[in-house]
């Protein structure tokens, strides 16, 4: 199933590929994902595995023309898991600085307001229309 | 026997009881869903954006969490997006606390269209005024676009890189902005609460309790007042006598087990959706169509805010994941209605950040990042590299625009689901059109490289309003200015079901200011309200 993976998210010089990663048996036994993964591999030709990346991207893309909510879960599935996984959230900090842990209990830094911001706006006249009952916009 | 049951201990489920409760009324809170621990939130656990998808998702058809109702959805171009438990949709929402315009009470007098509230601003300025200390919030008074008001009891939430050079572009487009009041702590403030760490995902719960819900603001102080809250407690019925007065409401216990709750007042703070389900279900030889319902209105005008999404991708980091993911800037510049448009009434642009790595990939501000050869490449170019304006439009009351019974869904007691019938009418689209072409002109003007437009989030039916509209009326709305149904003098509706015009922006403020008036009203009343006996 590693074949199916990987034309979903191929490697690259950064990120591993789907199929390299611990993601078969943990997407068949998740509750809410393994469900349409094992639905969509069903569905794959005999020999899949053994075509080249362009025919498996030809058969996956029927599939997802032809039965676009099951693909749906497929990929919510795949993208969850491949991009919770500990090695990719490691590339990702590499790559961008999000940090590979939680966003708590430690979150980000929370910088002060600075209401220089504000000077060019806060200089305007009054911008909501006067109503009957209120009428000193 | 309470004074008061409330359906409900949501945003204004829980405001309400707290202000009766400290006038020294008696009052029980019926709640189905439960607490909700904030140290279990999922931003402690490196799958939080796992539950984000499924656990702790905001459509109750995705989550299936046993406490939720199922909505019927197949008939509604908006999904509905609600929570169960102690706080309401409190829980997972992302503390934007915009305040109504004078005009959003005025739309007939001053636009010709939808209808007048028979309350002004100025009815409701002391209880927003309240309000806010009791949720806290940051902001900065003094902005132009809206009435002045007393200082935010903290400063505002930092707009972030993506803020700042947007707030510049606005500056130079000559358009308002301004930061958003947001219920969220920038200090620590109210019982126990401390200040925000800037950790994004507000929706998934605050274990500093920065970010307020009524679970950690009100409630507290409504339970130390004397308020008995039920939890597991799901209403199917709301009880009247011979001559229509309400005597209470029937539930069921997490055993399955029937219960009754009989009361003087009975209040109602479901939501837009589940208020006007149990209305719709409380029939009677009195109410042959729902509680209430004489006028057909019940469940009718069902409002939320079409939104439409424009995303900014920049060449240099935004670093959107970091900071309260849906608050920052917004801008009200076309949020009133203007002779040259083609289009009634207006629009509120509201400036969001990006999201964590699954949320990129799963896509929702942008499309899914394509699967394939190209997904990485892709996935380098926008993570961390956008912001988002949303295009929240005022959604006129339209009577074909509803809330029903289902006649294919039940929940788990097998009371029949709410279904959403729900189109967008042309004055909407032309409202989203013209805002995504501005908010495409702020991104230009802002240097974005790339910009991406969807004309209506389906994903975004987080509010639910008027289906059981106040007016003046009693022949062409469901409750009077105090919140009390006009047929049923002892039943008030909190929520936002009584919306007589959806505005275009959040209105859990004003949903909340309306239930302070609302039990203000009920105290004041209460000797001469007519009851059952």
């Amino acid at each position: 199933m590693s074949a199916l993976l990987d034309t979903l998210i191929p490697g690259d010089a950064d990120f591993p590929s789907a199929g390299s990663l611990d993601l078969h048996e943990a997407l068949l036994a998740h509750d809410r994902f393994g469900a349409p993964y094992a639905a969509v591999s069903g569905l794959l030709p005999e020999g899949f595995a053994d075509l080249p990346a362009e025919a498996r991207a030809r058969h996956v893309a029927e599939i997802e023309a032809r039965e676009p909510d099951l693909f749906n879960g497929l990929i919510v599935g795949v993208y969850s898991l491949y991009y919770t996984h500990a090695d990719v959230s490691a590339v990702i900090e590499r790559l961008t600085g999000h940090t590979a842990r939680p966003p708590q209990p430690d979150g980000h830094p929370l910088e002060p307001f600075d209401p220089r911001l504000v000077e060019i706006p806060a200089r305007r006249a009054g911008l909501y229309r006067p109503t009957p009952e209120h009428d000193d916009a | 026997m309470p004074d008061v049951v409330i359906v409900g201990a949501g945003a204004s489920g829980g405001a309400a009881a707290w202000r009766l409760a400290r006038a020294g009324l008696r009052v029980t809170c019926l709640e189905q869903g439960d607490w909700v621990d904030p140290d279990a939130t999922p931003s402690l656990r490196p799958d939080w954006e796992i539950a984000r998808q499924t656990t702790h998702h905001p459509n109750p058809n995705v989550r299936a969490a046993p406490q939720d109702y199922p909505v019927d959805q197949t008939d509604a171009a908006i999904k509905p997006f609600l929570y169960n438990a102690v706080g309401g949709s409190t829980i997972l929402w992302g503390a934007h606390f915009p305040r109504f315009r004078p005009s959003d009470f005025r739309t007939r007098t001053l636009d010709g269209v939808g209808d007048d509230w028979p309350i002004c601003y100025e009815d409701l300025a002391p209880y927003y005024e309240e309000n806010d200390r009791m949720m806290g919030v940051s902001g900065l008074a003094g902005d132009p676009g809206n009435p002045p008001r007393e200082p935010r009891q903290m400063p505002p939430v930092p707009p972030g890189k993506a803020g700042v050079r947007m707030a510049k572009a606005f500056d130079r487009l000559g358009w308002h902005w301004w930061p958003a009041d947001v219920a969220i702590n920038t200090a620590p403030y109210g019982e126990g609460r401390g200040a925000c760490n800037n950790c994004g995902p507000c929706d998934l719960g605050c274990p500093h309790g920065a970010r307020s819900a009524t679970d950690v603001s009100y409630w507290p102080q409504a339970i130390a007042a004397g308020v008995e809250l039920i939890t597991g407690a799901r209403v199917f019925e709301v009880e009247t006598d011979a001559a229509g007065r309400a005597t209470g409401v029937a539930w069921y216990d997490r055993a399955g087990q029937v219960q009754r709750t009989k009361a003087a007042v009975v209040a109602l703070a479901s939501n837009g959706v589940g208020t006007a389900r149990l209305m719709l279900l409380s029939t009677s030889k009195r109410f042959p169509n729902g509680l209430a319902n004489d006028t057909d209105l019940v469940g009718r005008r069902l409002m939320h805010h079409p939104t439409g999404m424009v995303t900014g991708r920049f060449d240099e980091p935004m670093d959107g994941w970091a900071g309260p993911f849906a608050v920052s800037i917004l801008s009200q510049e076309f949020y009133e209605t203007r002779p040259e448009h083609d289009f009634s009434r207006g629009y509120q642009m509201q400036l969001i950040r990006s999201d964590g790595p699954v949320g990129t990939a799963v896509g929702g501000y942008l499309p899914r990042v394509p699967w394939g050869a190209g997904h990485h490449a892709r996935f380098r170019d926008v993570f961390g590299h956008t912001a988002s304006l949303t295009v929240t439009t005022e959604d006129l009351p339209r009577p074909e625009n509803r809330v029903t019974l289902s006649d294919s869904l039940t929940d788990s007691d097998g009371i029949p689901a709410p279904k959403m019938t729900y189109s967008l009418d042309d004055n909407t689209r032309a409202m989203i059109a013209h805002g995504i072409a501005r908010a495409t002109e702020a991104f230009t003007e802002a240097g974005a490289a790339d910009i991406t437009a969807q004309s209506l989030v389906a994903d975004a039916g987080f509010h639910l309003l008027g289906t059981a509209c106040m007016g003046a009326d009693a022949g062409s709305s469901v409750t009077n200015a105090k919140s009390r149904a006009h047929a049923v003098p002892n039943l008030v509706i909190l929520d936002g079901s009584v919306f007589t015009t959806a505005a275009a922006l959040n209105p859990t403020s004003t949903i909340q200011a309306l239930a302070l008036r609302a039990a203000d009203a009920l105290i004041r009343d209460r000797a001469e309200l007519e009851v059952a006996s």
